[in-house]
């Protein structure tokens, strides 16, 4: 039986492993290590960032390579940017990815651009590991899911797992990657469980993942929706529905090839995105599948996502801000024609 | 000062104190979604700031904001109930807890973002000095935001235009679970003022009367056209920097250094009593009345209703074509 | 207004058409929908329908006169009206050109496939995805008869591949993969004969002047398979399963997988190219009271015995029918004059194709079996023509040899 760890303890175990393998590698961050320079705390009581996601790391290697940083994104992530120039290979953390209102311009502006700038004679190995989306309370300002963002802007690859086996494997390939990666970690994933295979491995960024075969439909779903698109699924089957759902588990570089193959096969494309609804990875990925799978569609292609709206505070309206299986089965079956659904 | 200011002080201080304690015993319970930051021990700063403010003056605060919203005279019945998600709510329970505001009071929002808060303080100083009014705007910071790119800027921009803004540095000891000394150069963050060419003011945060007088210099200096206040005010975080923080970070010497028979509120209590400015029986009933009023603001948001599915899409904008 | 009378289309590939009869002379009243003349195509009759109703006033083209589709054979109208002074006003009023005038009134409708005559407003444009759009036009399926499962009617990818399925099911309704030779032949006296008879004659004298023909004949040892198609028509019954076993169905499994062990007898030769098949469609050459035909079982390789019955069973009663069946795409031909009591004939080709099987009628013979047994056999005889220009005589035997095979060893068939 395989062994079974919660998401946040399969980052942990990544980073683990890069560092041992990498003395290059270090990880910055706000509280990442966690009460630096109280004299009488123990490592395993500190806190390990705000999620705990980093803990231990700080004991294991020492204060040098596991450093907190200053309430300041820009200083610190712009550190991380040349740090990385210059022949680290950081794993900086956004501790909530809204929070790159405050370090924008260094990750965009200086680590997206320095590679192509300086003529293809720099490289970028940086990792930003950040949190994202809504489902806990933590209203506007730390709940938003903007890896649509990141992935519109050329020089940064970007990764949004969806289960602890993914995150460990995508991680390690993110570390090991030369270019600046921004890797999205749903806070309410951080508790789920799945099988991790102890040691070393990676997958590769740009390949999705089948998690289902079917031939009616095809959903594309991000991050935790993967999971709406499972529950989803199982009800659309009870009602004769094969659904084929694509975890593209890296949307900068995105597997065209993948989805367009399904495409090819189910005719029909829903896509759930947790982001809000304009601009977002939903309708990148629309867009690309109109452009280049245009003859393989039997339906316009459809989007749930989030409302054009912040993420509310209130419990009833943050639900019903999340996109979720009833409203994903209605529109599917919206969708698909009769001749399907009747079988 | 006078009776009446005394027995505002008094009120407010344990307004915040009831208030807190009323909210750290629910959200053990799960009834508060999210998390919450806790002002309760660090009442006297925002007391003894808005004693000098109106309405028509400004604050921005931050993520541990409860306190602010209190002093600058929020409605309890509205806070608690915006803390509990519901459509009473002074947000209509879009904020929630790090996001209240009353702009109807001059509370111009609790923060998520560290750091958020100069920029904003500095635009309603901004406003001001354009408008000529009278108002003065400030911006309570903890010390992890002094850290943060938007303390330079905005007091740089205050200092530059002599706008008329009152920044007042809450320093607890921690950003988040990191001690202040790690995190900041600078011995004390009201040196810094020196650099912008402002006065830098160091006083105990736990003496509310320190920090009354403190900011009664500020408030005239901005009036006057002379410009912004640096206050540092001399805390200590008594919660975790969030509810359910193990705060292993806090140390004995710390605790030593802070005990709780330095308590803010018994401080002023005691002061009231030597000065004949509140009785026993005056200070009793406040307390009384205080207690009763949190207590009637828990009722209230208990007894609200979540806000209607509707009003998930509202607010966006003012008015958006589609 | 004058309304013009078109020779209609039937059919996929009919191009032009003979009136047979007028029903109606010039003057007299019509309803809508009354048959006013009779008309032949290649091998079908079909009568032209008024399209309103009105008086027939006046008749452009005679009796036996070969027209093409589209064109005007005569007008309906109103009683004293002129024709061509409304087919001016007409065309003053349209601008159009007459072709089009005619075609707007051709009895059966010219359906412009995108625009769906069922949705609101006449120019709604047919709600078809692009991946239906696309599968159609890969299947050659007409769009304009696929009914939309889709939200809003939207014509979907699998309507269009259930469309695809009915039609193979029909049997060659359609020809879609295969070469169609149309090789015109200016055949002489050919005056008076109906459509069809003229049909069969370009066909027969074209066959006979183009290709080398040679005909082999031999006799199968049918007992066994008389008491194999009686066991397994007893067990269909038992097991109510309504199919027509006749002998024409093993033979044709038996030609089949002749034909599968013999790919060079399944080939056409057109224009010095010879093309060899996969896919066995065969030919099942059925008598009508006027004539013959040739509907076609398409994929017959793929077909099991039962569906190879269902399917011989469904053309043939379509085409006695006189349905309008597509009759080319064949590779191979069987033909028999077994009912007639005929033993051996001369079959000819059905071009473009290399071989054509005649059967004849089966009966007892006396013989000698494995066991130099004197026994009753029942011997059934056969007739292979083959095209020479393709094949020569010995592998033409063997390929015949095989069907005999197959037929002596009937369990053979159900592999």
């Amino acid at each position: 039986m395989a062994r079974k760890l919660t998401f946040s303890k399969a980052i942990n175990e990544a980073m683990d492993i890069a560092m041992e393998r990498d003395n290059k590698v270090i990880l910055i961050g706000e509280d990442v290590a966690g009460g630096a320079t109280v004299d009488h705390l123990q490592d395993e009581e500190a806190w390990g960032g705000v999620f705990g996601v980093t803990q231990g790391l700080g004991n294991k290697y020492g204060r040098k390579r596991v450093i907190d940083m200053p309430i300041a994104e820009a200083g610190y992530m712009g550190a991380a940017v040349a740090a990385a120039v210059t022949g680290l290979r950081p794993i900086s953390e956004l501790m909530f990815n809204d929070f790159i209102g405050s370090c924008l311009d260094e990750v965009m502006n200086q680590g997206a651009k320095i590679r192509y700038m300086f003529g293809g004679k720099a490289e970028v190995p940086l990792t930003i590991r950040t949190s994202h989306g809504a489902g806990a309370g933590a209203a506007a300002q730390h709940s938003q899911s903007l890896y649509g963002m990141f992935t519109a802007i050329p020089g940064l690859k970007v990764v949004v797992p969806s289960n602890p086996y993914d995150a460990k494997g995508l991680l390690l390939s993110a570390i090991e990657d030369s270019d600046i990666v921004a890797f999205f970690e749903d806070k309410t994933l951080y508790s789920m469980k799945g099988e991790v295979p102890e040691g070393y491995y990676t997958i590769p960024l740009g390949q999705a993942e089948i998690k289902r075969s079917g031939d009616d439909l095809t959903i594309v779903a991000i991050g935790k929706m993967v999971h709406v698109a499972e529950e989803a699924a199982n009800e659309l089957a009870k009602q004769g529905v094969e659904t084929e759902i694509i975890d593209p588990r890296s949307l900068s570089p995105l597997d065209e090839d993948t989805i367009l193959q399904s495409v090819d096969k189910t005719g029909c494309l829903l896509i759930i995105d947790e982001a809000n609804p304009r601009c977002n990875a939903a309708t990148d990925i629309s867009a690309m599948v109109v452009d280049k799978g245009f003859d393989s569609l039997d339906a316009p292609i459809k989007m749930v996502t989030a409302p054009h709206a912040p993420v509310p505070f209130a419990r009833n309206l943050e639900n019903l801000y999340i996109p979720n299986t009833s409203t994903v089965v209605q529109t599917a079956k919206e969708m698909i024609g009769k001749l399907t659904l009747s079988r | 000062m006078d009776k009446n200011k005394a027995h505002w002080i008094y009120a407010k201080m344990n307004d915040i104190r009831n208030f807190e304690n009323q909210v750290q015993k629910i959200f053990s319970t799960g009834v508060i979604p999210g998390f919450v930051h806790l002002y309760a021990g660090e009442e006297a700063i925002a007391v003894g700031v808005c004693a000098h403010l109106n309405k028509d003056d400004y604050i921005t605060s931050t993520h541990r904001g409860h306190g602010h919203c209190i002093a600058k005279g929020c409605d309890l019945n509205g806070m608690m109930a915006e803390i509990f998600g519901k459509e009473t709510g002074l947000c209509n329970g879009k904020g929630g807890s790090m996001h209240i505001a009353d702009l109807e009071v001059g509370m111009l929002g609790a923060n998520g973002i560290v750091g958020g808060g100069f920029p904003l303080a500095v635009g309603a100083g901004l406003s001001s000095y354009v408008q000529g009014t009278d108002s003065v705007s400030v911006c309570f910071f903890g010390d992890g935001a002094n850290n943060h790119g938007t303390f330079h800027e905005g007091i740089n921009i205050a200092a530059a235009l002599k706008l008329p803004v009152i920044f007042v540095a809450e320093n607890n000891g921690f950003g988040e679970a990191t001690p202040f000394e790690y995190a900041t150069s600078a011995k004390t963050i009201a040196e810094r003022a020196k650099a912008y060419n402002i006065p830098g003011v160091r006083v105990n945060g736990n003496d509310v009367m320190e920090v009354y007088a403190a900011t009664e210099k500020a408030v005239k200096r901005a009036k006057n056209g002379e410009g912004p206040t640096l206050i540092e005010a001399l805390t200590y975080r008594t919660h975790g920097h969030f509810e359910g923080d193990n705060q292993a970070y806090k140390s004995e010497a710390d605790k030593e250094k802070w005990p709780v028979d330095i308590d803010c509120i018994k401080k002023f209590k005691e002061y009231a009593l030597q000065n004949d400015l509140l009785s026993e029986e005056e200070l009793t009933e406040i307390e009384r009345a205080s207690e009763q009023a949190v207590q009637e603001a828990v009722e209230f948001a208990h007894n609200s209703k979540e806000p209607s599915a509707e009003t998930l899409t509202e607010n966006v904008y003012v008015a958006y074509r589609q | 207004m004058a309304i013009t009378i078109v020779m209609p289309k039937l059919g996929m590939t009919m191009t032009e058409g003979t009136i047979e009869e007028w029903l109606k002379k010039p003057g007299d009243a019509v309803k809508e929908g009354e048959g006013i003349a009779t008309i032949s195509s290649d091998k079908l009759t079909s009568e032209v329908e008024a399209p309103k109703a009105g008086i027939l006033l006046n008749i452009t083209k005679e009796v036996g006169e070969e027209v093409p589709v589209g064109e005007v054979i005569g007008f309906v109208g109103q009683e004293g009206e002129e024709v061509s002074e409304t087919i001016s006003t007409l065309l003053e009023k349209k601008g159009e050109k007459p072709e089009a005038l005619s075609q707007q009134a051709a009895p059966e409708k010219t359906v412009d496939p995108l625009i769906d005559q069922k949705q609101d407003g006449p120019n709604r444009k047919r709600r078809i995805s692009p991946a239906a759009r696309k599968k159609a036009k890969e299947l050659d399926i007409n769009i304009a008869t696929i009914e939309g499962t889709g939200p809003k009617g939207r014509i979907t990818r699998r309507d269009v591949e259930r469309a695809a399925e009915q039609k193979e099911v029909a049997v060659t309704k359609v020809q879609t993969e295969e070469r169609v030779v149309e090789r015109p032949i200016k055949a002489n006296n050919m005056k008076g004969l109906s459509a069809m008879r003229k049909s069969i004659a370009i066909n027969m004298q074209e066959s006979l002047a183009n290709t080398a023909q040679l005909t082999l004949h031999r006799k199968a040892d049918i007992t066994k398979l008389l008491v194999f198609q009686k066991k397994l028509r007893e067990e269909a019954d038992q097991n109510n399963i309504e199919i027509k076993l006749t002998l024409t169905v093993f033979l044709a499994r038996a030609v089949t997988l002749s034909l599968l062990d013999h790919p060079e007898v399944n080939t056409h030769l057109i224009d010095d190219m010879l093309q060899q098949y996969e896919a066995v469609h065969l030919g099942i050459a059925t008598s009508l009271d006027d004539g013959l035909v040739v509907p076609v079982v398409k994929h017959a390789e793929r077909l099991p015995i039962g569906s190879l019955a269902k399917q011989i069973q469904e053309i043939t009663e379509a085409a006695r029918a006189g349905e309008n069946l597509e009759m080319s795409g064949s590779t191979f031909t069987i033909t028999n004059l077994g009912a007639q009591g005929i033993e051996y004939f001369t079959p000819i080709l059905n071009p473009p194709e290399s071989g054509i099987l005649g059967v004849g009628t089966f009966m007892k013979e006396m013989g000698l079996d494995e066991h130099e047994k004197l026994q009753t056999m029942i011997k059934l005889p056969l007739s292979l023509t083959f095209d020479h220009r393709v094949l020569d005589g010995a592998p033409a035997a063997v390929f015949l040899r095989k069907i005999v095979y197959y037929l002596e060893n009937p369990y053979l068939l159900l592999l």
